[in-house]
């Protein structure tokens, strides 16, 4: 190591470097404290011997200047001292001083000095180095964490918070949240909510709530049912979660007139059934395991049916709310929740809280919080108009197809194909196969009884059944003109909800009453046209009876 | 659209599997699985594969149901949602096991 010596006596300086020289030491040299000071700044030693009385700077000033120089870098500087009064060594000390050494100088004494300083310093820059890294990490992992929060928040950007139907309380232990609530419209109609609780809490329970997030809206936009969501949402997260970790949750579909709700509950605490003038009336207990446990063959995606009055509540919380404990160590408890919750109460998260909050008397919160309340009432328009952003979907459009002997040979299905022209917006996606099935039936009847002119009754028995497919067929390839005009059309102005299906043939027309009513299950036909009648909103024959227009409802879900 | 029939779990049950457009092109086929079979008490029909149905499968289906008669029971399974829906409408589940 490098040593600066600093004495305005030659001699000593001479005897200093001699003996720091046989322990395998170099040394710079300096004959005052200015000179020292500059010495020190120009050479960087690792240790100091400092005189106390020189001249120009005496070593106090000169230990003072050199600490300030090294910064928070530990070079110890070591007084060289002859006087042994107790008030100049404690103004070496408070100078900066770490050490003294008596004159004259003893070669043993000064070698332990010198080692058990090079211990210290060696541990201080341990410690400096290890500061470095704490730094380092904890810069980066603020990094990761606003980069984490960003996606994570994201993820839910499109959660809705201003239903009206909904009323949330949130409050994660931590920055990131292990909880989770996600709100979105059905395009169809009404509401679904989903209360999830990962396991632990922190930014490892909080990464559950990407994919969780993502296949909600994704499906929620497509006005899937409950049960496949559960059911995707649950593989989703035995694919992405590690095995320990899983997601109590519940998820609440509400139909737009807010009467009825569809709830999944898989090991979140019992929801709260609340009617304003009755208290609670009733809960809804998990019946199920929680999401992320258990493969899609073994997962039950059976729900619970439950029918509301306008103004009732559920109020669904996770356990963080009943297991939150007070300085004695008690839990709030499912049974204080229930009896704050009497009739007449109208806020009722507010009302939970402010009693939880005076329960826990200022005590940290022990785990993620989150309280739901989905109130029963009409779902707002606007909230699902929201959905279709794009006004250009409302457009009027037609399909036309009109189909004569030689296309009506060549395409068995042309139904299909009719349906795959439909806009591609989440309304027809979900509509698509009841509509196929409409156009369909419809077709079929113009085809074999409007074009082809074949009677149901051939129909009557087994055999005949048979027989009126050959004969289908025999006509078909036999037929020589007519012909049949798909159309389908959509006319915001007229009406923004209904569908028109509108198919002519050329035939002579039929009597379409005596079929209409004979929708029975104990004929093998006329079937059809009963499915139809179910199904749309409106079936009109027109004229003779060889058009037939039907008005298909869009908005009905049920 | 294709129809295939297999053994089921035991000797006494025929599994009617089938794909693509169940409608009045399989009339045939979808016959000549249950004609003739006898020692046979349950069929299940396979409709895991089956993308579309018109009336005319319903059809077939009642008719399926007078020609086994008191011999056997049908059931329905694997039906999609929008499937089950026709069948639901059309009340067929007085007269068929759906599973």
């Amino acid at each position: 190591m490098k040593v600066l010596i600093v004495d305005d006596q030659e001699s000593n300086r001479q005897l200093l470097g001699w003996i720091l020289e046989d322990l395998g030491h170099t040394y710079v040299e300096a004959e005052n404290g200015l000179l020292g000071v500059a010495k020190f700044v120009e050479e960087r030693p690792d240790l100091v011997l400092l005189d106390v009385m020189m001249p120009v700077m005496d070593g106090y000033e000169a230990a003072r200047e050199i600490k300030k120089q090294s910064g928070d870098q530990y070079i110890p500087i070591i007084f060289l001292t002859a006087m042994s009064d107790e008030k100049a060594l404690i103004k070496c000390l408070d100078s900066g001083g770490d050490d003294f050494l008596s004159k004259p100088v003893d070669e043993i004494v000064l070698q332990a000095k010198i080692r058990a300083h090079v211990r210290t310093q060696e541990l201080n820059q341990q410690v400096r180095n290890k500061n470095e890294e704490l730094t380092y990490l904890h810069n980066r992992l603020q990094h990761e964490h606003a980069m984490g929060e960003h996606v994570i928040a994201n993820a839910m950007r499109d959660s809705l918070v201003d239903t009206g139907n909904v009323n949330q309380f949130v409050s994660p232990m931590s920055r990131f949240n292990g909880d989770l609530v996600l709100v979105a419209a059905k395009p169809t109609g009404g509401l679904y909510v989903f209360l999830g609780d990962f396991t632990g809490h922190g930014l490892a329970a909080s990464i559950g709530a990407i994919p969780v997030s993502q296949a909600f809206f994704t499906m929620s936009q497509k006005s899937l049912p409950l049960t496949e969501m559960v059911r995707t949402i649950n593989s989703s997260l035995v694919r992405f979660l590690p095995d320990h970790m899983f997601c109590a949750a519940t998820l609440l579909e509400m139909n737009s007139a807010g009467t009825q709700i569809k709830v999944w509950c898989g090991g979140l605490p019992d929801a709260i059934i609340y009617r304003p003038e009755k208290g609670i009336v009733g809960t809804i207990s998990s019946r199920n395991m929680p999401m992320g446990i258990l493969d899609d063959n073994e997962f039950d995606d059976s729900f619970e049916l439950l029918q509301l009055e306008h103004g009732d509540s559920i109020l669904m919380y996770t356990d963080g709310v009943i297991e939150g404990l007070n300085a004695q160590g008690e839990m709030f408890g499912e049974e204080r929740l229930h009896s704050l919750l009497g009739q007449g109460q109208t806020k009722l998260i507010e009302r939970v809280m402010s009693s939880f909050q005076e329960f826990k008397a200022g005590l940290e919160q022990d785990d993620d919080i989150s309280i739901v309340e989905v109130i029963s009432a009409p779902v707002k328009d606007e909230i699902r108009d929201r959905l279709n952003v794009n006004k250009a979907d409302l457009i009027p459009w037609e399909v036309r197809s009109v189909l004569g002997p030689d296309d009506l040979r060549v395409h068995s299905d042309p139904c299909a194909k009719i349906v795959d022209m439909l806009p591609k917006n989440q309304v027809y996606r979900y509509h698509r196969d009841i509509i196929r099935t409409l156009i369909t039936e419809l077709f079929s009847n113009s085809l074999e009884h409007g074009l082809l002119g074949l009677q149901s009754e051939i129909k009557r028995d087994e055999d005949g059944f048979v027989e009126y497919y050959r004969k289908r067929e025999e006509l078909l390839s036999n037929l020589s003109e007519g012909s049949i005009e798909l159309c389908l059309s959509y006319d915001p102005m007229e009406n923004p909800d209904i569908l028109k299906i509108t198919i002519t043939d050329s035939g002579k027309g039929f009597d379409h009453a005596s079929i209409k009513n004979s929708h029975s299950l104990e004929n093998c036909f006329g079937r059809g046209i009963g499915l139809v009648n179910t199904l749309s909103h409106t079936l009109e024959y027109v004229g003779c009876g060889n058009q037939v227009v039907v008005h298909y409802n869009l908005k009905n879900t049920e | 659209m294709s129809i295939e029939a297999r053994k089921g779990s035991d000797d006494k049950e025929l599994i009617i599997a089938v794909s693509g457009k169940f409608d009045f092109n399989s009339v045939q086929d979808f016959r000549k699985c249950y004609t003739g079979i006898s020692n046979v008490n349950k069929f299940v029909i396979d409709m895991s594969r089956v993308e579309h149905i018109d009336s005319s499968a319903l059809g077939m289906l009642l008719n399926m149901q007078k020609h086994v008669g008191d011999t056997a029971t049908i059931a329905i399974s694997n039906c999609s949602p929008s499937i089950k829906k026709i069948f639901l409408i059309s009340r067929f589940d007085k007269k068929f096991i759906f599973n």
